[in-house]
């Protein structure tokens, strides 16, 4: 029995991973999600713009982690919308316009008048390079919008010189350039507010710049979005994925547990083998 | 003076883009400004030599007929039907949008859902506690794991509490310890750099 925890086929622990993912996915249980302060600080940033503020928005992720950063992106971009800011989307990774479309068009923002409400101003090599260009000089280093059009042609342009000129900064990135690429040389700057979204890995790494206020919160994986989405009372993708990612994170720890089990018990057996009458070796 | 030249150039840009960040002067400004642009249009080129690279490389793989030629087919004609869509139809248009989100976006959302099974595979082959040690990073794991999914808190509020501390503080201490110490690397690799004394970037050994 102890034997057989320590060799549970790879095939089968696939097999309930699966079905303990479909099933809330499709009959979800409702696992009370409780708001985290992280969350929360973002949503407060948002919440305290003024009525026609500018916010640079960083569609700064690609297809392949769309599936955890999107949902916060979209709740993000929805809270936005509501709170009837301008909003500059830009992107330092170069699958960040397509999806920052695709954005813009699930949250309504196309319903809004281009150019005056919203622009996407497309994509820009360089990394950490142009980040710094960015904040130094915004319609030089965006000159064209994803179509093509000179930038400063959009009445949202209008006395947008530098990052100074900027209300807040979002970036959804998981990855560079993202968070601390925004805090090295934008906020070191022109001390640009700033929030984040970053994968659940990486709140490690961005979590020392919140302490240190250089970053004013953090969305962390898909559990910020869905608590983003709540907040927002506008439930999506990512409170329904919720369920689903508590069982598995149950189930990985219960394999842990038994594999330990069944490591602990072979153990006691093969001591006990070694050394039957259980007393020591000295006399 | 095939080496002296470039370190020159090297140690000179470097310089004007420290003094831009500490000086407000006015022609230091503009001088970075245009460096930034420059570094902007040499990312671009990159990319495009990146690509013809890419091309190069399994062009070459598909006319010697290696065993991986298959591979290097896909591969190349999903760059040159990207290509020509992107440059006929635009990157707004419906086709385009079609590859990325049924093909590029799809594709990548599933390989990058695998990992929840190699996640699981690794958790039960490798978190096996043989010494104290591994009982830390094995309780640590746990506690993190059930304090970030709702789950934790329905079992007991001691989950999300506790993981919230050891993100806050053991975590952001190392992190803070790590950063400092990667930045302190970046400056002294900066000056040996400006000096000329690490010259690996022009392809030759310190």
């Amino acid at each position: 029995m102890m034997r057989s925890l320590q060799s549970i086929p790879r095939s089968w622990l696939y097999v309930i991973l699966i079905v303990l993912l479909a099933w809330p996915l499709i009959k979800p249980i409702g696992i009370k999600l409780d708001i985290s302060d992280e969350t929360r600080r973002c949503y407060e940033a948002i919440e305290s713009l003024e009525p026609g503020s500018v916010v640079v928005f960083g569609f700064d992720y690609s297809a392949g982690n769309k599936a955890e950063m999107e949902p916060q992106a979209l709740a993000v971009l929805r809270h936005l919308l509501r709170r009837n800011v301008k909003v500059i989307g830009l992107a330092f990774v170069e699958q960040g316009p397509i999806l920052g479309e695709q954005a813009f068009q699930k949250t309504g923002w196309t319903e809004k008048q281009y150019g005056v409400d919203y622009i996407n101003l497309g994509y820009r090599a360089g990394g950490q390079g142009t980040v710094a260009a960015f904040a130094n000089d915004i319609p030089g280093t965006f000159n064209t919008d994803i179509s093509g059009k000179p930038s400063t042609s959009f009445p949202i342009m209008e006395g947008i010189k530098t990052a100074a000129d900027i209300d807040l900064i979002v970036t959804i990135a998981p990855g560079t350039p993202g968070p601390e690429d925004y805090v090295r040389q934008v906020f070191s700057s022109y001390q640009t507010p700033l929030v984040c979204g970053v994968p659940a890995v990486a709140i490690t790494q961005v979590a020392p710049y919140v302490q240190a206020k250089q970053i004013k919160g953090i969305l962390g994986g898909s559990p910020a979005a869905a608590q983003y989405e709540l907040l927002i009372e506008q439930p999506g993708d990512a409170v329904a994925a919720m369920d689903a990612q508590s069982l598995a994170h149950l189930l990985i720890v219960a394999v842990i547990i038994l594999r330990n089990i069944g490591y602990l018990a072979e153990k006691k057996a093969s001591n006990n083998t070694a050394n039957p009458s259980g007393r020591g070796t000295h006399s | 003076m095939k080496s002296t030249v470039p370190v020159v150039i090297t140690a000179v840009i470097g310089i004007v883009m420290i003094l831009d960040f500490f000086l407000p002067v006015q022609s230091v400004n503009n001088m970075a400004s245009l460096l930034q642009s420059w570094g902007i249009v040499i990312s671009a080129f990159a990319m495009g030599l990146g690509a013809v690279n890419l091309l190069r490389r399994h062009t070459g793989i598909i006319a010697k007929g290696e065993k991986s030629m298959l591979y290097s087919l896909l591969l190349v004609g999903s760059m040159i039907l990207t290509i020509i869509v992107g440059l006929f139809f635009g990157t707004g248009s419906k086709l385009y949008d079609f590859l990325f989100t049924n093909i590029l976006s799809a594709a990548s959302s599933t390989l990058y859902a695998s990992i929840a099974f190699y996640i699981l595979s690794a958790a039960y082959r490798a978190f096996v506690a043989k010494n104290l040690d591994g009982w830390i990073l094995l309780l640590t794991g746990v506690v993190i794991m059930l304090g970030t999914a709702p789950i934790g808190a329905v079992i007991s509020k001691f989950f999300p509490a506790a993981s919230q501390w050891i993100q806050d503080i053991p975590n952001t201490a190392g992190m803070r310890a790590i950063m400092m110490g990667a930045a302190l690397g970046v400056v002294s690799s900066a000056v040996k750099t400006f000096l000329g004394y690490d010259k690996s970037y022009l392809g030759q050994g310190e």
